[in-house]
């Protein structure tokens, strides 16, 4: 009885200071923003099924019936045309796609292993002054402000031949700047220096070191970095409108396509059903690590990414 | 000197010429990409400003300021400049005042663990793994196909030239919760628990205990966000781009835009890149120093933990 007592005085409480009015306001603000996401996607999907009279007819309500062309039209137009070398080439959507995964997964894998091989020097060889310098170079160029660099980079790209080249785009990727470096280098940084000073008792090199002990604890951070410089690959599109107009991606095609003039895919639910397209392989993805992308807590010492 | 003190010394030689290997080895792709792409590119972005390139022979030549000139002249008399500064400055705003004020908000709310935080979370997290040019279409087609069908609407907020810039404005916060709830909700977990605790018994309420505790202690994170949103200021182009490729209005110009469409319009001729290399280097230069004053004073002046 007396627990029962406890127990209710408990609960009240706990309502007492959870519904305030402060946290009520919150609560619906943030129910009716996850809503305005949510309806424009579902509207989204539903209307890319829809016959594009039945669309004129009723934009609102459910496809009757579900109409599957539209994706069958989409996948057909989604092509696009590029300079290659004096003449042109046409890519399907299983080329750019192919292209897409490439680079998407080519560029993160740089990405990461770039950040973390420069991070992982930078904390175990402190003392150095090259360290000092990397260190500082990271911060320094995260709170400098450059505008308009696109002109030189192409300017560059071009005079070492590597324009318009998927090389070139992956070689723009080996970059060790961001805060991502920072999030490997305090995980490097926290490391027990027993697990160096037991390897190397052991025999082990700096290489053992690093791919044998260092590397499978960090698993799990590459493993995040990565996924989340894919995600950012896949959607890039300014890397073929940019600097490789003739390796065009998945996302440069859909750039294309939603501009695209073509009287066979100018209808909403033509142009949904392409988005949908490009949407549902980042979208799975999203699905099967959500809980490791958003519970990931990529920390920077005491600041979290 | 000792037998036993030379082959240390030895040792540590050998050790330390190891160790320079494996650092020179493991640093060297990515230090090389870092001098010719970052070093190399922003060098030649100003040497580049002093030049003009002749696109039928593709040779630049030294051009003294001519295109500091014509970008001060341009200044004085190109409207252009004017909508674009003003649309550059509401976009700053909007992303400063009302993205983060609501992401900050927002964050309180899942750090706090409240009701149906984790699917909420899930929920706005979601435009930011997306495609810009997926979100755009399907904002676009149910802000212009959805709406005036629900609400009886003649045409959509985005076919409307009155209202197209606050719909593009509104995209832009609408899409741009997911990594800064992360960072912030992940933030305020440093904040002590016991110091919440002990507000909590002293009879704080939520907006007090937001107000007076969580933000002091998120505020160099803060810091963080408002310096990235403001070094953003010139390179913002509000998603233009992924919703009318280089046919947007003028009205809608950014200075991002305008400088991403020049860039991308002009990529095959490398016609005019002088030009927009010492409009980089100007809006650089302006940039930087505000950059750096508003960090500093922020720092120095804004609410602390203790």
């Amino acid at each position: 009885m007396k627990l029962l007592q406890v127990n209710k005085a408990h609960i009240s409480y706990r309502l007492k200071t959870v519904l305030t009015p402060f946290n009520i306001i919150l609560f619906i603000g943030l129910v009716l923003f996850a809503l305005s996401l949510l309806i424009p996607f579902i509207w989204g999907l539903l209307t890319s099924f829809k016959y594009r009279l039945d669309y004129a007819d009723n934009a609102l309500g459910f496809p009757n019936p579900f109409y599957w062309q539209n994706y069958a039209d989409a996948y057909n137009n989604f092509k696009v045309t590029v300079p290659f070398g004096a003449s042109s080439a046409t890519y399907t959507l299983l080329g750019m796609a192919v292209n897409s995964v490439i680079f998407s997964l080519g560029g993160a894998l740089i990405q990461a292993f770039c950040c973390a091989f420069v991070a992982y020097a930078v904390a175990k060889f402190s003392d150095y002054k090259l360290s000092k310098l990397l260190y500082l170079v990271v911060i320094v160029a995260m709170i400098l402000p450059i505008v308009g660099a696109q002109t030189s980079e192409i300017r560059i790209l071009n005079g070492l031949g590597l324009y318009n080249t998927m090389f070139g785009v992956l070689f723009m990727k080996a970059s060790f700047l961001g805060t991502y470096f920072l999030v490997f280098h305090a995980f490097f940084r926290g490391l027990p220096k027993d697990y160096f000073e037991a390897a190397q008792l052991d025999g082990a090199g700096n290489f053992s070191i690093l791919f044998r002990l260092v590397l499978p604890m960090a698993r799990n951070i590459i493993f995040i970095v990565t996924l989340l410089y894919f995600i950012g690959n896949w959607n890039d599109y300014n890397v073929t409108l940019l600097y490789a107009p003739s390796v065009p991606v998945l996302s440069y095609g859909l750039y294309e396509f939603n501009l695209s003039n073509n009287p066979d895919i100018t209808s909403t639910p033509h142009k949904l059903a392409g988005a949908m397209i490009v949407f549902i392989p980042v979208f799975v993805l999203f699905c099967a690590f959500s809980k490791k992308l958003i519970e990931g807590n990529l920390t920077m010492g005491g600041v979290k990414e | 000197m000792g037998k036993a003190k030379e082959k240390k010394i030895a040792r540590t030689i050998r050790r330390n010429w190891k160790d320079w290997v494996f650092y020179a080895v493991i640093v060297c792709i990515p230090v090389v990409q870092f001098c010719i792409m970052y070093l190399g590119v922003n060098f030649n972005s100003l040497i580049m400003s002093f030049q003009t390139y002749d696109v039928n022979t593709g040779v630049f030549s030294w051009n003294g300021f001519h295109n500091y000139i014509d970008f001060f002249e341009m200044l004085g008399t190109d409207r252009l400049w004017l909508t674009m500064l003003g649309n550059s400055t509401i976009a700053f705003l909007v992303a400063q005042f009302i993205t983060k004020t609501l992401a900050i908000f927002f964050s309180y709310y899942m750090f706090k663990k409240y009701f149906g935080y984790k699917v909420l979370r899930i929920i706005l997290f979601i435009p930011s793994i997306i495609s810009t040019l997926v979100t755009v279409v399907v904002f676009a087609r149910f802000v212009d196909g959805a709406l005036p069908a629900l609400f009886g609407m003649e045409r959509g907020g985005l076919s409307n030239p009155d209202t197209t810039f606050f719909y593009i404005l509104f995209y832009n916060v609408w899409i741009a919760f997911g990594p800064s709830l992360l960072v912030y909700s992940s933030a305020m977990n440093d904040v002590p628990p016991a110091v919440t605790e002990a507000a909590k018994l002293d009879g704080c309420g939520s907006f007090r205990e937001f107000w007076n505790i969580i933000f002091p202690n998120i505020w160099s994170t803060y810091v963080v966000f408002t310096v990235a949103t403001l070094a953003t200021y010139f390179g913002n182009n509000l998603n233009l781009y992924s919703f009318y490729g280089p046919n947007a209005d003028t009205k809608l110009y950014t200075f991002g835009y305008w400088l991403f469409r020049e860039t991308e319009l002009n990529k095959a001729t490398m016609d005019n890149y002088p030009f927009l290399s010492a409009v980089g280097v100007c809006f650089t230069m302006i940039l930087v120093p505000i950059v750096m004053l508003i960090r500093k004073c922020m720092l120095k002046f804004g609410p602390r933990p203790d």
